[in-house]
């Protein structure tokens, strides 16, 4: 009998029937809905900006790539979630110039300058956005009127209207549509019916861990309630903070592993966003809040090792 | 109470209701003198001495050994190095021809009423017939049923969780021998003066635990109880934890909180040993996977994995993997030409699959689904980042010697690391 070959491994010899290809296609398609929505509340232009958006993360995650003559991580297509959550924080009649930088300005100084995927400190798509928001605070302010609002004369977010223009406040849209969405603001961050959706898919496929954006969003409602002491609604359904909640502080790469981690994070988040959204210049802060806790990812990490098994007083 | 962590890999138990019949005698058997945990036994025949079926061929070498029995009747063919199914370097062995005649030893009967004896009397009879923990792990069973004097065992735990996909050996065991089960725990029970024995049955296995459960209704002292279905349940600590609640603590034994368990293989053997006077020279072993010849076999230890195939004519043209043990803790081997040992507990072909055996791997993205699986608790994806770096140090703080290499990381990782293979290496690595 001729010598068959046999194929030398280690242990296990079977493995789950998941990677982080099926892992960000299930977060693709979380969010999906508010990217449908958008396009409902702000017309065919909202899908324009996605797609050049994702469009050109992939290129310059492909350019990367082989300029690297590394492994084809566009393939994991984590490069397309970075390109629609960009999409998503961004006015809906922004110039599609600017959704090119900042999307490239995402892909390569966000993620590919520190290695690729799982060595970036810093979510890609806010940094992205940071950039944008600082090079560009003209086009980024502008919330203009949409013929899908023959009610509101404002090009205001409900935000700016609170704490720039607060006598303007009876030009806030109703709780309900706030919830809905369809009322100026950026793109994917207006409903927080659409993106608990989502959210509620990825809990369900264990891929995030649902106490961190409570504890997000549990914080942000103890502070609001006790500073602003009204419009608490208004505070936490409009502006980024549902998407941040469910999309941004749930990123794996850039926040800490152990669950007590996770929620130390999403907490200090939950501070530094009202911290910027009280006092600081901005009407919104839970961009630049997650980007300075990424810094501290690290450091939450060495201070939340799990205690292992075999440690328990008897 | 549940154990943290685990994960629920497709069961694949094909071989669940396939009676456990024998194979025939093989020609000959290679029967290494390492069959266990610790020092290597002294063999104690020379080539050309005729050997009876069960007759001692090697002398345990110190306390931590084992003794090692014929398995055939035949003649002493060589004693060489022959390749070790576990390490897979070359390790002493002793080769014995048949004569085909099969001849037993006479079997010595004396300790059938076992309870009129002194129980270290019995322990070394434990010792003199080569018994190991039969679950995979080998450790001499005699060790752990003489427990130093300050440790107070109450309870006694056999293990018939069977976690590992594919395997039914011990399943088999408990359907078709379940009073000889509960013999042996009541055996260890008076042998270590425990107050209760507890049979413990994953839930995936009703027939075992019902056939079980008649038997343990008649027997004082012992229950069983059911568990649920998920691995690693079979590990003596995360059984423990789930069991009776306790927690062993890091870097010590399950007697440091009272408690001993024994796979339901140790225990058959051991009824075996001390009722019948049956040395360990046979097993019951898995044959399961992508073939059509599977089941489940008692196979004389030593009995070269070719002849397996040959006598049962298991077609293997298209295998292209064998693994010895389950999937999530067996070795793969490259050769056919291994032996049976006493750990064996199931011999899988498989076709390979290209995603798993592909080798690739990709950066940690840091997602902690192996944080959240590992049943000691530990950070794997740290362990791994650490290793790969060579950062020895992190490596120790992040507890890598906690490790109990089950796997579980590996499985469960989305960028398909080899974290357990990448611990392995660290724990020899440290230890040169």
């Amino acid at each position: 009998m001729q010598q068959q070959k046999f194929v030398i491994s280690p242990a296990p010899h079977i493995k789950a029937n998941h990677s982080v290809r099926t892992m960000m296609l299930d977060t693709i398609i979380a969010l999906l809905p508010a990217g449908i929505g958008s396009v409902i509340f702000f017309g065919w232009y909202a899908a324009g900006i996605i797609l050049v958006s994702v469009v050109v993360a992939m290129l310059s995650e492909l350019v990367t790539n082989l300029l690297r003559k590394q492994h084809l991580s566009i393939t994991d297509l984590s490069c397309v979630i970075t390109g629609i959550l960009f999409a998503y924080t961004l006015p809906p009649r922004i110039p599609l110039w600017i959704v090119v930088i900042g999307s490239f300005v995402a892909i390569v100084f966000g993620k590919q300058v520190f290695g690729g995927i799982g060595f970036n400190p810093f979510n890609p798509a806010l940094v992205g956005r940071a950039f944008v928001h600082i090079a560009f605070p003209q086009q980024m302010g502008n919330f203009v009127v949409l013929p899908q609002f023959p009610d509101s004369i404002t090009t205001a977010t409900p935000l700016t209207i609170l704490k720039h223009f607060p006598e303007q406040i009876a030009k806030i849209p109703e709780i309900t549509t706030l919830l809905i969405g369809n009322y100026p603001s950026s793109l994917g961050e207006t409903s927080v019916i659409l993106l608990t959706l989502g959210f509620i898919y990825l809990v369900i496929k264990k891929h995030v861990f649902a106490l961190m954006s409570i504890a997000y969003l549990l914080t942000i409602s103890i502070i609001t309630f006790i500073i602003a002491k009204e419009n608490i609604a208004i505070y936490l359904f409009s502006g980024g903070i549902f998407l941040a909640a469910m999309f941004m502080i749930t990123d794996p790469v850039t926040t800490p592993v152990s669950s007590k981690g996770k929620v130390i994070f999403a907490i200090g988040c939950g501070i530094l966003t009202c911290l910027i959204r009280f006092y600081g210049s901005y009407p919104e802060g839970a961009c630049f809040s997650i980007l300075l806790m990424n810094l501290l990812t690290p450091l939450i990490d060495n201070y939340t090792i799990v205690k292992k098994f075999g440690m328990a007083k008897k | 109470m549940k154990f943290y962590g685990g994960v629920h890999p497709k069961e694949n138990k094909i071989t669940r209701n396939y009676r456990i019949e024998p194979i025939p005698v093989p020609p000959l058997v290679v029967l290494h003198l390492s069959q266990h945990t610790g020092k290597i036994s002294r063999p104690i025949v020379k080539v050309g001495d005729t050997v009876l079926k069960g007759q001692k061929i090697s002398e345990p070498d110190g306390l931590i050994s084992a003794a090692v029995h014929s398995s055939i009747s035949g003649r002493v063919k060589e004693i060489k190095d022959f390749v070790h199914p576990v390490t897979g370097t070359k390790l002493p062995s002793v080769i014995i021809e048949s004569d085909k005649l099969n001849r037993s030893i006479h079997c010595n009967t004396k300790y059938k009423e076992y309870f009129r004896f002194d129980r270290s009397e019995l322990v070394s009879f434990i010792r003199e017939n080569g018994i190991v923990g039969l679950g995979g792990a080998m450790f001499p069973t005699a060790v752990k049923l003489s427990p130093p004097k300050d440790k107070i065992i109450d309870y006694v735990i056999a293990n018939g969780c069977e976690c590992e996909p594919y395997l039914t050996c011990d399943e088999r065991l408990m359907q078709e021998y379940p009073a000889e089960i509960v013999s042996g725990l009541k055996i260890v029970m008076y042998i270590l003066d425990a107050i209760k024995g507890i049979v413990v049955v994953e839930d995936n296995k009703p027939e075992a635990y019902n056939k079980l459960k008649e038997v343990v209704s008649r027997v004082p002292n012992v229950e069983i109880i059911k568990v649920k279905t998920k691995y690693p349940q079979g590990a003596e600590k995360q059984l423990i934890k789930t069991v009776l609640n306790r927690e062993v603590p890091s870097g010590g034994l399950p007697m440091d909180v009272g408690v001993v368990v024994h796979n339901v293989g140790t225990l058959y053997a051991i009824h075996n040993a001390i009722v019948k006077g049956i040395p360990l020279y046979e097993r019951v072993v898995t044959i399961s996977g992508d073939i059509t010849r599977s089941g489940n076999f008692l196979v004389p230890i030593g009995t070269l994995i070719s002849d397996i195939v040959k006598m049962l004519n298991i077609d293997i043209s298209a295998i292209d993997k064998v693994i010895l043990g389950g999937p999530m803790m067996g070795v793969a081997v490259n050769s056919l030409d291994i032996p049976v040992i006493k750990g064996t507990t199931g011999i899988l072909f498989i076709k390979s699959n290209s995603k798993v055996d592909d080798g690739k791997y990709y950066p940690c993205i840091r997602c902690g689904k192996c944080v959240r699986c590992c049943p000691m608790k530990l950070m794997p994806n740290f362990l791994s980042l650490y290793i790969e770096h060579k950062l020895w140090d992190k490596v120790k703080m992040f507890s890598l010697y906690d490790c109990i290499e089950c796997g579980v990381c590996s499985y469960i990782c989305v960028s398909k690391r080899p974290i357990t293979a990448q611990i392995k290496y660290a724990k020899t690595k440290l230890r040169s």
